[in-house]
């Protein structure tokens, strides 16, 4: 960008056309006596018929004469009289704090861009949760950008961005004193501060699971920090999306000392999408409601065969993530016998022979979690029959004496095969089986399907408002000025170029009062 | 008789001034008037294109003609010199000897071309030429044809005419880079012209085809025909001329 210190010089442009008009029109006064004009081509046809004529090439240096004292008496400024700053904004929550209608960040914003403005500063604008990415100068548009995205925390960088021909300013609230210590042990040049509401209550984090008891609710957490520096009482809600309106399933009265935290739980209906709420609301309205979206929590389908033991569809129906369905609305089956469904995941169970009992110790593949190997009792199980030989994409995942008991086959959709007996009456009432279908359904979806949680974090920082009260007071003056920058100033750079121009002229002149020189004579 | 000399050996006995040997008190003889010793005119360009650049041209003419003339009238020849623009504006008649030549450097030094609207008319001197003479032609030969017609009616009215053009390397340049307002010497026509280096280049192909053109007719009308440039030196160029035309 270049700014001049005074532009009304910069009317002197207009010669610049007045200089070609006048070479145009101008009578020459330069004659020449030629001793055979008829030799010379006419590179100027006369007569209004043509009506055109062209300039004296010297209109060209006399108007860059021109133009180039008259941007030097304009005091031109490239990029902010060759100062730079670079403005690290603090987009993070506590910025979205309203005061006076306003946020935080809208009114850091402006204070920063009406201070570079006045100082002529070079801007260019990164914020502390994404500063690799550079926004370019500090404008209007790149403030409603910022404030567009903000809201997230201050990620970690290298004190590489920190450029050495440029200040450092960093617009925040203070709220987060961390957002202080700069990598490298930097300091900012200048902090401008936005903010001084000292009260928030917010939801730090809501979480939710299936519940192992019942399978059909879901037990929800939500924490709720005050963030503020004085007692606050809130009123905390948790609503569950039934169909197409929000029901509210729990609430709590609730009265948080500064800085206190609390954790709230409760057992609410199955739904696919849950909110927490504070009321009354504050100052920052971002942290008091919360949504989650519960959908990662959803039952699988698995289509089970008719022909399969009993005791593996109840296995399927009392697993806490796994449901009995049709074809259609499974992610799995379960396949007895000849029947498969190739389309889907599926578990193949091999019933080749009596049952037997197992012989020897249980040999497991790494694949298998340690928890799980410790909870299957071989003795409880009996062989059902022999797996067909292993091939070079197949993995054994249970072996006793060699021999596979359960293996994964190198196939697409991936395919289990079980030769374990689980049709005997012992068999489904002893514990192994729900534990053992659930391992089985595991390693074939390739996901824990127990213990799953979904949950919203936004650490402890994301509610804290209160702006800092001891910040050093020199980096609060707005008289620190921005380093130099790598731009010169350029008006002796206009001079030194006026003056070749003008010595480029007087060399002409003089040419043109000697006549020809002698090295053209020998031309 | 042309002038009295010193007997040298060969000269016809025939020939000795025997008055003047007894008054000298050593052998005199008489030169003749011989056939070889024609009548010569030296016709000079005083255009006012001869009298750009300082007029040097004009005063690398005069010396050549002076040059050629003290030559000629020292070998017994008659010397006629004249000078012509629009029409004839110097005349000096044919004469002998030294006196003639004193008198051709007298006048030639006391005559200077006009520097504007004299043109280049050499056919008006044809009428004046005595038909047994010699012509021998200065001239930068700038007019509109070449002076082509010109050459024609002077061959036409003289026993053998030859021709040497002057050349001013200065007649082709321009200050570069400048917008000037040109004039022709001769017609005073104005022209404004850009100087740049295509425009230079131009002209001096111009002239450069030119002297072909002149040089291609004189050589189809058996007249001799060299250039010299003024900035070298006349001896060589005025030998260089009368070996080619003794050539010829």
């Amino acid at each position: 960008m270049i700014s001049f210190s005074a532009p009304l010089w910069l009317l002197g442009l207009a010669l610049v056309p007045v200089i070609y008009w006048l070479h145009r029109t101008a009578v020459v006064t330069q004659s020449t006596v030629l001793a055979h004009l008829q030799h010379w081509p006419a590179s100027d046809p006369p007569g209004p018929a043509n009506g055109k004529r062209s300039a004296d090439p010297a209109w060209r240096r006399r108007a860059l004469l021109t133009a180039l004292l008259v941007l030097a008496l304009a005091g031109p400024r490239t990029h902010g009289n060759g100062q730079r700053v670079t403005l690290w904004v603090d987009d993070s929550v506590s910025m979205l704090t309203k005061e006076a209608g306003e946020t935080r960040l809208g009114a850091a914003l402006a204070q920063a861009q009406a201070e570079v403005a006045a100082a002529s500063l070079d801007s260019t604008v990164r914020t502390l949760s994404d500063p690799w990415r550079d926004w370019g100068p500090l404008t209007t548009t790149v403030a409603t950008a910022i404030a567009a995205q903000a809201g997230k925390e201050p990620a970690k960088w290298e004190v590489a961005l920190l450029s050495q021909t440029a200040a450092h300013w960093l617009v925040t609230d203070t709220a987060d004193p961390a957002v202080l210590d700069w990598p490298g042990g930097k300091r900012p040049d200048r902090v401008i501060t936005a903010g001084k509401e000292t009260r928030n209550v917010g939801i730090q984090s809501v979480s939710a699971r299936r519940s192992p008891a019942t399978g059909r609710s879901l037990e929800v957490a939500v924490r709720v920090t005050n963030g503020g520096t004085v007692t606050e009482s809130r009123d905390v809600a948790v609503a569950a999306l039934q169909g197409e309106s929000w029901e509210t399933v729990a609430r709590w009265p609730l009265v948080l000392a500064a800085a206190e935290s609390k954790l709230l739980s409760a057992s609410v209906p199955d739904s696919a999408r849950i909110a927490a709420s504070l009321t009354p609301g504050d100052a920052l309205a971002t942290d008091d409601r919360q949504e989650l979206d519960l959908r990662p929590l959803a039952r699988r389908g698995i289509a089970v065969d008719r022909s399969c033991p009993a005791g593996i569809a109840a296995a399927v129906r009392a697993h806490p993530a796994l449901e009995l369905a049709d074809g259609s609305r499974s992610v799995a089956a379960w396949a007895c016998g000849s029947s498969t469904n190739s389309t889907l995941p599926t578990i193949r169970l091999v019933t080749t022979q009596p049952p037997a009992a197992i012989t020897g110790a249980l040999q497991w593949s790494s694949l298998i979690p340690g928890e799980l190997r410790a909870s299957l009792d071989g003795a409880a199980m009996q062989t059902a029959g022999t797996l067909a030989p292993l091939r070079s994409a197949d993995r054994a995942l249970l072996s006793v004496g060699g021999v596979p008991l359960i293996a994964r086959r190198g196939t697409e959709p991936p395919s289990l095969e079980v030769a374990i007996d689980l049709s005997a009456p012992q068999s489904g009432k002893a514990a192994h089986v729900p534990l053992l279908v659930n391992l089985l359904f595991e390693q074939l979806l390739g996901e824990p399907l127990l213990d799953a949680v979904v949950s919203l974090d936004r650490g402890p920082r994301a509610v804290m408002v209160t702006p800092a009260s001891n910040l050093p007071s020199p980096l609060l003056q707005a008289s620190v000025t921005a380093r130099e920058g790598r731009w010169p100033d350029p008006v002796p750079m206009l001079l030194a170029v006026a003056l070749a121009v003008l010595v480029w002229e007087l060399t002409a002149l003089v040419r043109l009062g000697r006549g020809p020189s002698p090295a053209r004579l020998d031309a | 008789m042309l002038d009295l000399r010193d007997y040298t050996l060969g000269d016809d006995v025939r020939a000795i001034d025997w008055r003047q040997t007894a008054r000298l008190g050593r052998p005199i003889v008489r030169r003749f008037e011989t056939p070889a010793a024609d009548d010569w005119v030296i016709v000079i360009d005083a255009s006012s294109s001869m009298a750009t650049h300082g007029a040097e041209k004009w005063a690398a003419a005069t010396r050549a003609a002076a040059a050629m003339a003290f030559a000629l009238l020292d070998i017994g020849g008659r010397v006629a010199v004249m000078a012509f623009g629009n029409r004839p504006v110097l005349e000096i008649p044919a004469g002998r000897g030294l006196r003639q030549y004193d008198l051709i450097m007298r006048k030639l030094g006391a005559f200077n071309p006009l520097p504007s609207g004299e043109g280049s008319h050499c056919a008006s001197c044809a009428s004046r030429l005595p038909r047994s003479a010699s012509v021998l032609l200065l001239s930068d030969f700038f007019a509109d044809d070449g002076m082509v017609s010109g050459l024609t009616t002077l061959r036409e009215s003289c026993r053998s005419l030859s021709a040497i053009q002057l050349v001013d390397p200065r007649d082709a340049l321009l200050p570069v880079g400048e917008a000037v307002l040109a004039v022709d010497a001769e017609t005073g026509e104005r022209r404004p012209l850009k100087a740049d280096t295509a425009t230079l280049a131009t002209a001096a192909q111009a002239r450069t085809s030119a002297t072909h053109r002149l040089q291609r007719f004189c050589a189809l009308q058996g007249v001799p025909f060299s250039t010299w440039r003024i900035d070298d030196p006349w001896q060589p160029a005025l030998i260089g001329h009368l070996r080619s035309a003794h050539g010829q």
